[in-house]
């Protein structure tokens, strides 16, 4: 039997471009189905061997001449992954010559395959020969796996077909390396300190014990390099134990649940203390603001007309700006387009093996009924499972919430993590907690009741291959699946029509700063741990981050995929959300106010001018009602001294805005829905003052509470309109809100 | 690093597992951890909405430049209307008074923008009364218009880019549209018409853009021009109508379903209806009827004018002729258009032809159904014509699109050739029109036609206007709110003294007051309530001679005539309200004493000056008592008052 194999690695990349490199293990038996004259005349080495598909390595650039040789010699198709050539001339002069065997022996595929010879698809063939696979899955699982370049186990195990401690099991066996079950270990047995945290992920390994020879790691796959490279750092023996990914990661948690939760609470606090909201207002600004009331009420007193006077000439100005401002970034979104085609053409197009690790995170707390909907809507994305790492976010004492996620047996690329309690208890902090460990080159927040747009991944990776390095961030449209549910859903909807469909890309076509939305944000994850993350302070942690990233010189863009999510349909859960929203902006803006010259000089006069208008902007709800007063008061009364308040010019802009200002949102909400073609919301825009009413008694209560409880997180019960599902979703409504 | 004992055996597995493999043999279905039920339901969630439909190409520095370079023209060509030819346009100048009013009055007040037809353009020239010489020399008139003018230019630029007329033919077409003489002059004379036109223009533009692109912006962008138009000309309700009518066709023939078709509707008529209502709700709180706007017909009152056209009835046919006049005057292409959209939107299976056509029988059918309407032949004005030449380029420029690029160019070419000489022989002929017969006078001769007369019955020029400012801002007392006006007739006068604050109108303290002061501007405290009333001779209708109708002959008791322009009288109020019985028996008689006085020529006897008195001290001489026929700055004839209605019908509009 011909099983002299070179033990010989090669690292391989799948794209000319050098994205996503691995190292494949070289067989002289697979590498002999050519003859060693076309292997050296074009620098090519077959690397693996399946099923009438021959893997080749080759050159940078792809040769269509070696490719047509191939095929004709061997009378296979071809799959062609690319590596140095210096390193692949030196891979066959090992190969044909250093094997002891005559260059030119040749082996037949049938050879191959009834001799195992064929190393990597041997695992597909072990599994099928053990009945643990079908041939029909197998078969499915190869073309997978040809047209995502995954491997074969991990293909199998994520869509379901095969356990993963069964492909322990096999792989076990294939790799002779003893496996572990980490389910039950104790964390406190585990070593600590013995490896950097850098290094165990990287590595993806967790020492599980030492003694003064070795330090035992459970690893997800064999270290090659990484084994040296642990040796080295440790001064002990290596000996590995196969565990399965989910299982090593959750030991890593495990071990430094104190440091990550540290981590995730005082991270950003403890590198940017400016940026963070833990306190809602600084010395200088209590000092400030104190004086500010001083002077305004000793200015009340001394001259009472012309100091009201003042202050509505201020806040008509402030008022008109801001609505001017609206205008001409949803203006500017009706020409908009989009940075990058994402059509169905070019994403038809993408090498799904060219597809980087994409995590997506997914904060849930007391939403046990929306599990089932969140896995769905997670498992409808259009994109390689093997290249998923799905972060279901648990607060520990949401027990019920936990208990549904394990009870629907979840393939691996979902990790159930569970946040440890410590205060803030917020959306923000759990999302930093998450970040630790995230195996993605991006990061994506859903949350539990999104319905994200399948081929939104994807549209993103697009969007970050070609777009300037610059942008970091890219926001989809926010939306939602329950629209025609009352007047309220019709109206949010339109609201969010108009944030999403104009606002935000005319911000976009601006280049002014985007606060971010709730969800559906997608991130580079270096980018997003050198601004440091979320901020667990701040209830609005979207628009803060946003604010941030653009601080920082990064750019967010936004992109033609839309997300559904679920609507309020209640008026007193929308009160509360809508409520934490305006405390949150009302929050980032006091943050970044803190220093504005040096906010200023960050961000530059218009990025300064448009958070003034955008963010600061927010107080106009708190104002609404106070106008509103004043013009019912004075059109039944006459009262002179409302009169007095508003001379001339002031009066002519509080018109204005009376009169254009609400008929021009009115109109943008109502184009923003024939836009979107949401035609049946369309005449509810008519209507959409009422709205603004309810939005300022949100304000009001978000403006209390940011006096009051500044960090409590008014929690939204999602779940309450799951329509076709609402069965599921009624029997576990969490009948109370989470508490900070 | 401490070392520790490893203990890891219980947890390694075995590595057989026969017993596992056994079972796992028994179940070899992919395992299907999503509910069928929940993913059917996650199916239901709407598809991603269309994506951009094709975007029209845009070239922002061409319409730019076209902007400007048409903006710059007929702006320079306005500054000499204004400075060299004198010919005002009232309609204009009664909506900068108020625009100035409003920025200046003390205090300012909202209420000066009036409630009269066209009542956007007194708020467009706010932002340009806000310097006030460039609005107290009327500067401002021929550079809105020049603005709006430079703005349609634009408009009909991308009209045609849409329907792929190459740049060349386009820049031929439109300077070939834009030395059309009418155009020209309302271009250049601060006229509302051209403001309207613009907004159609847009709105054309938008309907064909639309047609091709399907773009929501585009259909705003109709929707918000032709709201604003209606509250230019109310007359454009109709084409309003004409536009729904159209979207509603080319949404059809896109089998676009009824709910489509509703929405579609619904943006592009929520800006006309809103526009409708705000205006209602106005006249239901100043006037206390929301339809006093419709029955009411107030228009501005050209006091350059006696009106006298005002009395020619029309029938449906007379108005008929009239408009056929008026189209083939002015846009004799839009005659051709018609039939182009018609074989155009056989031949091309489009129905924004279709729409084209309706709307453009609607621009038609506004004056006309207006005339015969008010029985009033006069409000077929010429200018109609302008808005007809709009839609002509806009069906013919359709006609071309598809590859007939080239065709419906040469025919816009030829029909806007045509329309050059046409509209000169129109604008000397056609009896319906506003001083645009002097116009053309003035570039023939490049003489001024200040004192001539224009067809119309209008006496050109604006000296009376002047030569009443300056005597009231250098010959009596600066007191705030000492002149009582009517300001829908003196607005010329209080507009060209630059100090509306000495002015008393109904803006100041509301209609009811105004009224009580007209009726005894003495006072009951023993103080008058002011010192002057100044009386339009001009026209009639003006409420203070109403009231007093011999006080500008001094044939009223306590009411002194001071001063008399050839439009315009200043009466002195006595400081004691005279006895009660000596009003009631001089209230009729004119008076023999003689008065003063009227300057012996108007404000600049060596030729017009663009200097008002609000800028400068020019000196007044009083010379003798005059008669009120006295000829202080021409040849008008005060026209007697004849007691009636002040609420003239509409004209010039």
């Amino acid at each position: 039997m011909a099983t002299a194999a070179v033990a010989q690695k090669l690292l391989v990349r799948d794209s000319t471009s050098g994205v996503s490199e691995r190292m494949v293990t070289l067989s002289a038996a697979v590498a002999h189905l050519l003859p060693v004259e076309i292997c050296r005349r074009y620098h090519i080495v077959p690397i693996e061997f399946d099923r009438g598909l021959i893997t080749m390595a080759g050159p940078v650039s792809f040769n269509p001449a070696a490719d047509r040789a191939v095929r004709e010699q061997t009378g296979y198709e071809t799959r062609w992954l690319f590596a140095d050539q210096t390193e692949l001339d030196l891979a066959i002069d090992r190969l044909f010559a250093g094997n002891g065997r005559p260059a030119g022996t040749e082996f037949s595929a049938d050879d191959l395959l009834k001799h195992g010879l064929a190393v990597p698809p041997r695992l597909g063939e072990s599994l099928a020969s053990q009945g643990l696979v079908t041939e029909e899955q197998l078969a499915a699982a190869v073309a997978e796996q040809n047209r995502t370049g995954s491997r074969i186990g991990e293909v199998l195990v994520h869509g379901g077909a095969l356990e993963e401690t069964e492909l322990l099991r096999v792989l076990s066996e294939q790799l002779d390396m003893p496996t572990v079950d980490l389910s039950d270990f104790d964390a406190e047995r585990a070593p600590r300190d013995v490896l950097p945290d850098e290094m165990c992920h990287r590595l993806h390994c967790v020492p599980i014990a030492i003694d003064g020879e070795s330090i035992y790691l459970a690893v997800a796959d064999r270290l090659d390099e990484g084994e040296a490279e642990v040796e080295s750092y440790t001064g002990r023996k290596v000996q590995q134990f196969l565990a399965t990914s989910n299982d090593i990661s959750r030991l890593q948690r495990r071990i430094n649940r104190e440091r990550y939760t540290e981590t995730a609470t005082l991270g950003l606090r403890e590198r940017f203390p400016d940026s963070s909201a833990h306190q809602v207002l600084s010395g200088g600004q209590k000092v400030f603001l104190g004086l500010l009331l001083l002077v305004f009420l000793g200015f009340l007193i001394w001259k009472p007309i012309p100091t009201m006077v003042v202050l509505f000439a201020t806040l008509a100005i402030f008022y008109t700006l801001t609505s001017a401002y609206k205008l001409i970034a949803g203006y500017a979104a009706l020409g908009h387009r989009y940075l990058v085609d994402t059509g169905p053409e070019t994403l038809a197009a993408m090498d799904e093996r060219t597809l980087p690790v994409y995590t997506v995170l997914v904060p849930v707390y007391k939403e046990a009924a929306v599990i089932p909907y969140l896995v769905a809507g997670i498992e409808s994305l259009d994109y390689p499972k093997t290249k998923l790492d799905v972060r279901l976010l648990c607060e520990e004492d949401d027990e019920e919430t936990i208990q549904a996620i394990m009870d629907m047996d979840l393939p691996p690329h979902f990790n159930a993590i569970v946040v440890p309690p410590s205060q803030p208890q917020t959306k923000p902090k759990a999302c930093n907690f998450g970040l630790l460990g995230a195996k993605g080159e991006y990061v994506v927040i859903y949350d539990a009741e999104d319905r994200p747009d399948p081929l939104q991944l994807k549209k993103a990776v697009h969007m970050f291959e070609n777009v300037d390095d610059s942008i970091v961030c890219i926001q989809a449209k926010l939306n939602f699946f329950n629209q025609q549910t009352n007047i309220l859903t019709r109206w949010f909807s339109i609201e969010y029509s108009m944030l999403f469909d104009l606002v935000l890309p005319g911000l976009d076509a601006r280049r002014d700063p985007i606060p971010l939305g709730g969800t559906s944000n997608h991130i580079k994850r270096d980018e997003l741990v050198e601004v440091g993350g979320w901020d667990p302070y701040n209830v609005t942690e979207d628009a803060d981050l946003g604010v941030r990233l653009h601080q920082a010189g990064y750019r967010t863009t936004m992109m033609d995929s839309t997300t559904y999510e679920e609507a309020n349909t209640n008026l007193p859960n929308w009160i509360r959300q809508r409520s934490r929203w305006i405390k949150g902006y009302l929050q980032t803006w006091l943050v970044y106010m803190r220093n504005p010259f040096r906010f200023l000089s960050n961000v530059g006069l218009k990025g300064f001018l448009s958070f003034q208008l955008l963010i600061g902007g927010t107080f106009m709800f708190l104002i609404n009602p106070i106008f509103w007063f004043l013009t019912t008061v004075f059109a039944l009364t006459q009262l002179g001294i409302i009169e007095d308040f508003f001379p001339g010019w002031v009066y002519f802009l509080a018109a204005a805005q009376l009169f254009f200002g609400n008929f021009v949102f009115v109109y943008l909400g109502l184009a923003a829905s024939v836009r979107r073609g949401d035609y049946s919301l369309a005449p509810y825009a008519l209507f959409l003052p009422f709205y603004w009413g309810l939005m300022s008694v949100a304000a009001w209560k978000g403006f209390g509470q940011l006096l009051t409880n500044p960090f409590y997180w008014e929690k939204t019960e999602h779940g309450l309109d799951l329509g076709g599902g609402a069965e599921h979703a009624h029997t576990a409504t969490p009948k109370k809100a989470g508490v900070a | 690093m401490a070392d520790e004992r490893v203990e890891i055996d219980p947890t390694v597995e075995d590595r057989g597992g026969t017993a596992v493999r056994e079972e796992v043999r028994t179940r070899r279905i992919t395992r299907d951890y999503v509910d069928p039920e929940v993913r059917a339901h996650i199916s239901e969630v709407p598809p991603e909405p269309r994506p951009f439909s094709p975007e029209a190409p845009r070239a922002g520095w061409e319409s730019g430049l076209i902007f400007a370079f048409f903006a710059v023209a007929y702006g320079v060509i306005g500054y000499f209307l204004l400075t060299d030819a004198r010919i005002v346009d009232f309609i204009s100048l009664q909506h900068l008074n108020e625009g100035y009013m409003t920025a200046w009055n003390d205090p300012p007040r909202l209420a000066a923008i009036g409630l009269d037809p066209a009542s956007l353009i007194s708020v467009i020239y706010i932002p340009f009364a806000i310097i006030k010489p460039f609005a107290t020399s009327l500067v401002a008139l021929p550079v809105m218009t020049a603005i709006a003018a430079g703005l349609l230019m634009a408009s009909l630029n991308s009209l045609m880019r849409n329907c792929e007329i190459n740049l060349v033919f386009r820049v031929v077409l439109l300077l070939l549209f834009g030395l059309n003489p009418m155009f020209v002059f309302y271009a250049c004379n601060g006229d509302p018409v051209v403001v309207g036109v613009f907004l159609l223009g847009v709105a054309l533009a938008s309907l064909v853009s639309w047609g091709i692109t399907d773009q929501t912006r585009h259909l705003a962008a109709a929707g918000l021009a032709m709201g604003l138009a209606v509250m230019v000309d109310y007359g454009y309700l109709l084409v309003a109508a004409g536009f729904a009518i159209a979207f509603m066709l080319i949404s059809a023939s896109k089998r676009d379903d009824g709910l489509k078709t509703r929405s579609t509707l619904l943006l592009f008529l929520t800006p006309v209806v809103y526009a409708l209502l705000f205006w209602c709700l106005m006249n239901w709180v100043l006037l206390g009827d929301p339809f006093d706007w419709v029955t009411a017909q107030d228009g501005v009152i050209q006091v350059n004018t006696t009106g006298a056209l005002q009395a020619i009835t029309t029938d449906f046919g007379d108005s008929l002729g009239d408009l056929f006049d008026v189209t083939l005057g002015i846009a004799p292409l839009a005659l051709l258009a018609g039939i182009l959209a018609i074989v155009g939107s056989f031949l091309k299976k489009d129905a924004t032809g279709w729409g084209l056509l309706i709307v453009g029988l609607c621009i038609a059918a506004a004056p006309v159904i207006r005339a015969v309407a008010a029985d009033q032949a006069n409000l077929l004005d010429l200018s109609y014509g302008i808005s007809l030449a709009v839609f002509a380029v806009a069906a013919t420029a359709w006609f071309g699109k598809d590859g007939w690029g080239v065709v419906g160019a040469v025919i816009m070419a030829v029909g806007l050739i045509a329309a050059i000489p046409l509209s000169w022989n129109a604008m000397q002929d056609y009896r319906f029109q506003n001083q645009a017969e002097a116009f053309t006078r003035w570039v023939d001769s490049g003489d001024s036609q200040e004192g001539t007369s224009s067809l119309g019955d209008y006496k050109v020029g604006i000296d009376p206007e002047l030569a009443m400012a300056n005597y009231i801002n250098n010959e009596i007392p600066q007191e705030k709110r000492s002149i009582l006006v009517d300001q829908n007739f003196s607005y010329g006068v209080m507009l060209t003294s630059g100090r509306p604050q000495n002015f008393y109108d109904r803006v100041d303290e509301g209609e009811e007051k105004w009224q009580a002061t007209i009726d005894n501007p003495w006072g009951k405290d023993g103080q008058r309530d002011v010192d002057y009333l100044l009386i339009t001779t001009s026209r009639a209708g003006d409420q203070i001679a109403k009231k007093w109708p011999t006080a500008v002959q001094g044939g009223e008791a306590g009411l002194t005539p001071v001063f008399r322009t050839a439009r315009y009288v200043l009466v002195e109020v006595s400081e004691a309200a005279p006895p009660s019985g000596e009003r009631d028996q001089e209230s009729n008689a004119p008076r023999t004493t003689p008065n003063p006085v009227t300057p012996t020529s108007p404000v600049s006897p060596n030729g017009p000056s663009l200097t008002t008195p609000s800028q400068t001290q020019t000196d007044v001489t009083p010379v003798s008592p005059t008669s009120p026929s006295g000829n202080g700055t021409g040849t008008n004839t005060v026209e007697p008052n004849n007691g009636s209605s002040s609420a003239p019908t509409l004209e010039g509009e």
